[in-house]
């Protein structure tokens, strides 16, 4: 009687330890954190591969971080484009881009999305949501076409939605974490 | 004269897979890493592609129009004069009274002190070329440096083992989703092999992910037979190396592993040295 209880309760924590493995939610990272492995892999698929352009691939916490993040290389001798999306330390996807991006290439000196979403809560993210309802969908890097008054910086653009309402847009200086710019559409 | 260039050949030749037979015994020789069993299909293996750059996907119209506006944006303080310091300007009207004043006290210097005053400008002007010489330097050993700590490239090498079978003039392979590189068995490549040797048939920088690579032989008649798709994960930073028994191809499970002979930086950007 003692053994089969015993037996039984065993069974029932282990049971439970499975779904609490199953349940982990997946590592959030910021985009800076899968950065390394994308640059390698890019070196390996053209050596004057450059990062152009980078967003979440899956949703984004409270803190700015996803579990997937997307990068987009491009190769000027080539003229080709080339994405990877790395989850967890490992690429899960690399595919041939077509679309004609034609952005310059990001230098180093970018903050990472974390700090890029501080800002957009800061100025005007969490009013948004409170007021509507909305919540961040999107963030994304790119150099030389959303800044407001010196389109050559790199700018984080933090986007928010909210059912039966305008987007709300926000663009975050990428070097100095200023909030340059927002607008809803 | 001849015999003796192809003798040279054959023995240089078998140099090198001895070589490369070392290289793969000291890989096999390298513990945990070592003679990783690699998965061989002979249908194609279905991987899942979880979408990327959605956004970009959807709103690449939005994004391109703003580069493009980049290219054609009116800047209007492009080509604006800006106020020149008066005090420049005081300079040449004041060496100039100078100049024009008879019997003043030092105007007959006049002339010493432009000169002097010319070789001043000309000596900042060579300190301040010098100046951008050196931080250009600067520049170009600090990007020098970056690269070297933290480019490490991932290479992966096919590497034959055992006797290639008769029927069979050349392999191709490559990565499934990229250029597949038809490789000839030449005949020094047949008779190394089957003393026990060790033969480099491919090696190309690869992406450190999982992937399929596909494998298949041709025949003399110029056909290529069914492919053999091998799942790998190239470690990142790492010389791979792609072990095929040639001799277990006919069988119903043929073999290969995979050892990785350097390990650079496989985690993160740990510097090379």
């Amino acid at each position: 009687m003692f053994v089969t209880r015993s037996l039984a309760f065993g069974a029932t924590l282990l049971a439970a330890a499975a779904i609490q493995v199953a349940a982990d939610p997946p590592m959030a990272a910021g985009a800076r954190d899968g950065l390394g492995l994308a640059e390698a892999a890019a070196r390996s698929w053209a050596p004057d591969a450059a990062l152009v352009y980078l967003e979440n691939d899956e949703d984004l916490d409270a803190t700015g971080r996803s579990p997937r993040w997307g990068y987009l290389f491009h190769s000027a001798t080539n003229d080709r484009a080339r994405a990877y999306s790395v989850r967890e330390g490992k690429i899960r996807h690399a595919e041939d881009v077509e679309v004609r991006l034609s952005a310059p290439p990001l230098t180093d000196s970018w903050i990472d999305s974390d700090r890029a979403f501080a800002a957009a809560e800061e100025k005007v993210g969490r009013k948004y949501c409170e007021a509507l309802g909305g919540q961040v969908t999107a963030m994304l890097l790119v150099r030389g076409a959303l800044h407001p008054s010196e389109p050559e910086r790199a700018t984080w653009t933090v986007v928010y939605r909210a059912d039966g309402a305008p987007s709300l847009f926000v663009l975050v200086d990428a070097a100095s974490g200023d909030v340059v710019r927002t607008w809803r559409g | 004269m001849g015999r003796r260039r192809i003798s040279a050949h054959l023995s240089l030749g078998l140099c090198c897979l001895v070589a490369l037979g070392g290289i793969a015994d000291r890989a096999r020789a390298d513990g945990a890493r070592a003679g990783e069993q690699v998965r061989i299909d002979r249908v194609r293996p279905e991987g899942d592609s979880p979408k990327t750059l959605r956004f970009l996907e959807e709103n690449r119209a939005f994004l391109r129009g703003q580069l493009d506006l980049l290219r054609v944006r009116p800047n209007d303080e492009a080509g604006r004069a800006a106020e020149i310091d008066p005090r420049w300007l005081r300079y040449d009207a004041l060496l100039a009274e100078i100049a024009a004043t008879p019997g003043a006290p030092g105007s007959s210097d006049a002339a010493d002190w432009l000169e002097q005053l010319q070789a001043l400008l000309e000596l900042e002007a060579e300190l301040d070329s010098l100046d951008a010489a050196l931080d250009a330097q600067a520049t170009r050993l600090a990007e020098m440096e970056s690269d070297f700590a933290t480019r490490a490239f991932t290479s992966l090498s096919l590497l034959l083992r055992g006797t290639i079978l008769p029927d069979l003039s050349a392999l191709h392979f490559g990565a499934v989703d990229g250029v597949s590189t038809r490789v000839p068995l030449e005949v020094i490549t047949r008779s190394s092999l089957d003393r026990g040797g060790v033969a480099e048939a491919w090696r190309e920088l690869v992406e450190p992910r999982d992937q399929v690579f596909v494998l298949s032989f041709e025949d003399p008649a110029g056909r290529v037979g069914a492919p053999f798709y091998l799942s790998l994960s190239p470690q990142r930073g790492g010389q791979n190396l792609l072990e095929l028994d040639l001799a277990t191809l006919a069988s119903t499970e043929p073999t290969a592993r995979l050892s990785v002979l350097v390990d650079r930086g496989a985690q993160g950007a740990s510097p090379v040295r």
